[in-house]
C-alpha cells in the first residue's frame, strides 16, 4: 500500500476507533450478534442476532444473555454438502487447483 | 512486564468453547493457557504501540525500495509474479492486517523478530478470547486490544474500494484453527455490513473460457480474503491463472505482502534503517566476525528450520522442510525469560495501525507449534 493511502486510512481509522487500550468500553455490546460461525458451504445472508453457529460437529446458536454474557445453545448435529451448480459453464471450469501445498498456516500461529 | 501465575477458571475449557474457541488444546497439549497472565504498565504498552506503528511504516518504505531497485531475486519471488505484486501496490489494494513478532522485556526497546504480514493467525485468541478472559478474571482492568473494533472499522472503510459483488473468505479444509480465524474475520466483515460468503480454497474454480475465478455457484469472484500464503498460490500451477485473471480479483492480503512476509525483508530493513532501536542487525550473508547469530529460512512457518548459534556452537536447531530458498542471518537476541518461559509479543497491525497484542510463550527460545497463548492486562 502506498504511503499516501496509508496516511489516509490511518486518519480514518483514528477517527473511527477508540483508544488503542479499549477494554473500558462496552465491547460486549459491539459483539452482540456474533462470535463465530465455523464452516460451511451454506450461503449466508444478512441475518443478525442471534447467529446460527456451524461448527465442525455441534451446531447451535450463540447469543448474548441479558447480562451480556455469551450463551451457546446446542441444536444437535448437522452436515452440509457443497451445492455445486451444473451448467454449460461447468464444462470450462476446473477446481482443486489451490490448496495443493496446504497445511494449516495456523498450526504454528504463523 | 510481569508474569503472574493464577488459578485457571473452573471449567475454562467450556468457557472458551462457548466463545467458539475450539482449538484451545492441540493434541492434548494446552494452547490457551490461563494459568498465568502478563501484566504491563501503560508506558510499556505505549512503547509497544509506538514501535509497531514505526515498524509498519518502515516496512512500507522497504516495500517501495524493493520495487524501485528490483530486488525480487533476493526474495526468490518468480519474475512472472512481479506485475501482480506491483499492480496490487500501485492500485492500493486493501491490506487488512499483519502481526509483528517482537522480543520485549519491558525495559529495552522492542525488537522486531519478523513480520507475519500475509497469513498471521492467533487473531481470534488475541481479539476475543483474551478479552472475555479479562472481563471475567480482571474485570475493569485494561488490555491492549482494539483488534475487533479496528477490524470492523477497516472493513467499513474499504467497502467503497472493493469490486462489485461479495467478498469471499477462503482457507484450507481440515484445520479448525484456520477456519476459526477466517470465520472470525468474516464475522467482522458482516458487522461492517459487507456481503460475504465462505469457500474452501480448493473449491475456488477457474473458468478457462471467461478467464475468471468462480465460486461454487459459478459466479465470478472479484474480492477474496484468503488465509493461504501467497508463495504457495504462485508456486501452484493453478496460480498461473492469477496472471491472466480478467477480473483482476482483489486478493486480501494483497500480492505485495509477499515482500513483507519474506524474511529477506529483515536485511533490507537493516540496510535502510541501520541501528534503528527496533531492528536487529540482519544480513543475507553471515558476517565473518559473527559466532553468535540466528539463521532463518526466507520462507518458514512454525519456527521451522531455525538455527541458533552461540559462540560458534549450535544451541538450538528446529526441524522442518524449509530453507530451499536460502537463509538470512539475524543477531541473536534471546526472548525474555519468565520462570522458564520465553515470551514473544505478537503485535497486531489492523488497517495500517497498531491494534493490540497477544503473547505466546514456550519453554524453548524458538516459538513454535507447541507454544501457548497467555492473556495479558495493563495496570
Amino acid at each position: 500500500m502506498k504511503k499516501s493511502q496509508f496516511i489516509n486510512i490511518a486518519l480514518v481509522v483514528a477517527v473511527l476507533s477508540t483508544s488503542a487500550c479499549s477494554s473500558k468500553e462496552d465491547k460486549s455490546a459491539k459483539n452482540s450478534h456474533l462470535y463465530l460461525r465455523s464452516d460451511t458451504n451454506a450461503h449466508y445472508t444478512h441475518v443478525y442476532h442471534p447467529y446460527r453457529y456451524h461448527g465442525f460437529s455441534p451446531v447451535g446458536l450463540y447469543f448474548l444473555s441479558t447480562l451480556g454474557r455469551p450463551v451457546y445453545r446446542s441444536t444437535g448435529y448437522e452436515s452440509y454438502s457443497t451445492p455445486h451448480s451444473s451448467t454449460a459453464r461447468s464444462q470450462t471450469i476446473s477446481r482443486g487447483g489451490f490448496g495443493r501445498s496446504a497445511f494449516s498456516v495456523g498450526s504454528g500461529r504463523s | 512486564m510481569k508474569r503472574i501465575a493464577i488459578t485457571p477458571r473452573n471449567f475454562w475449557q467450556n468457557k472458551v468453547e462457548t466463545l467458539g474457541f475450539g482449538f484451545h488444546s492441540l493434541e492434548g497439549i494446552k494452547y490457551w493457557d490461563e494459568s498465568a497472565y502478563y501484566q504491563f504498565t501503560y508506558s510499556q504498552i505505549e512503547q509497544l504501540e509506538k514501535a509497531t506503528n514505526i515498524l509498519h511504516e518502515m516496512c512500507l518504505e522497504a516495500v517501495q525500495y524493493v520495487m524501485d531497485h528490483n530486488l525480487y531475486h533476493l526474495f526468490h519471488i518468480p519474475a512472472s509474479v512481479i506485475p501482480l505484486i506491483e499492480r496490487s501496490w500501485e492500485n492500493d489494494e486493501p491490506s487488512l492486517y499483519g502481526r509483528f513478532d517482537l522480543a520485549y522485556d519491558g525495559i529495552h526497546p522492542p525488537k522486531m523478530l519478523e513480520y507475519n504480514a500475509d497469513t498471521p493467525t492467533s487473531l481470534y485468541e488475541a481479539g476475543i478470547v483474551q478479552y472475555f478472559w479479562s472481563e471475567e478474571v480482571r474485570r475493569g482492568v485494561d488490555q491492549f486490544n482494539s483488534i475487533h473494533e479496528k477490524l470492523v472499522d477497516y472493513f467499513r472503510s474499504v467497502k467503497p474500494y472493493l469490486k462489485p459483488g461479495k467478498i469471499y473468505f477462503a482457507c484450507i479444509k481440515e484445520s479448525l484453527e484456520d477456519l476459526t480465524t477466517v470465520e472470525y474475520i468474516r464475522a467482522c466483515a458482516l458487522e461492517a455490513e459487507l456481503v460475504t460468503e465462505f469457500i474452501y480454497i480448493d473449491e475456488i474454480g477457474w473458468d478457462s473460457k471467461t478467464q475468471t475465478f468462480v465460486d461454487n455457484q459459478e459466479m465470478d469472484m472479484q474480492n477474496i480474503f484468503k488465509l493461504y500464503p501467497w508463495e504457495w498460490m504462485v508456486n501452484e500451477e493453478f496460480g498461473q491463472n492469477l496472471l491472466i485473471d480478467r477480473n483482476q480479483t482483489l486478493w486480501i492480503e494483497p500480492a505485495w505482502k509477499m515482500i513483507l512476509s519474506n524474511k529477506a525483508i529483515l536485511p533490507i530493513l537493516w540496510q535502510l534503517f541501520p541501528n534503528h532501536p527496533n531492528l536487529l542487525p540482519s544480513y543475507f550473508e553471515k558476517p565473518a566476525s559473527w559466532d553468535t547469530y540466528v539463521a532463518k529460512p526466507l520462507l518458514s512457518r512454525e519456527g521451522a528450520n531455525v538455527e541458533i548459534v552461540e559462540n560458534g556452537n549450535t544451541i538450538l536447531e528446529t526441524e522442518g522442510e524449509y530453507g530451499e530458498e536460502g537463509f538470512i542471518f539475524q543477531e541473536f537476541y534471546p526472548l525474555p525469560e519468565f520462570e522458564g518461559n520465553y515470551a514473544v509479543i505478537g503485535s497486531w497491525v489492523i488497517g495500517q495501525e497498531s491494534a493490540g497484542i497477544g503473547i505466546r510463550e514456550n519453554t524453548t527460545l524458538v516459538t513454535n507449534n507447541t507454544s501457548r497463548f497467555i492473556p495479558h492486562v495493563i495496570v
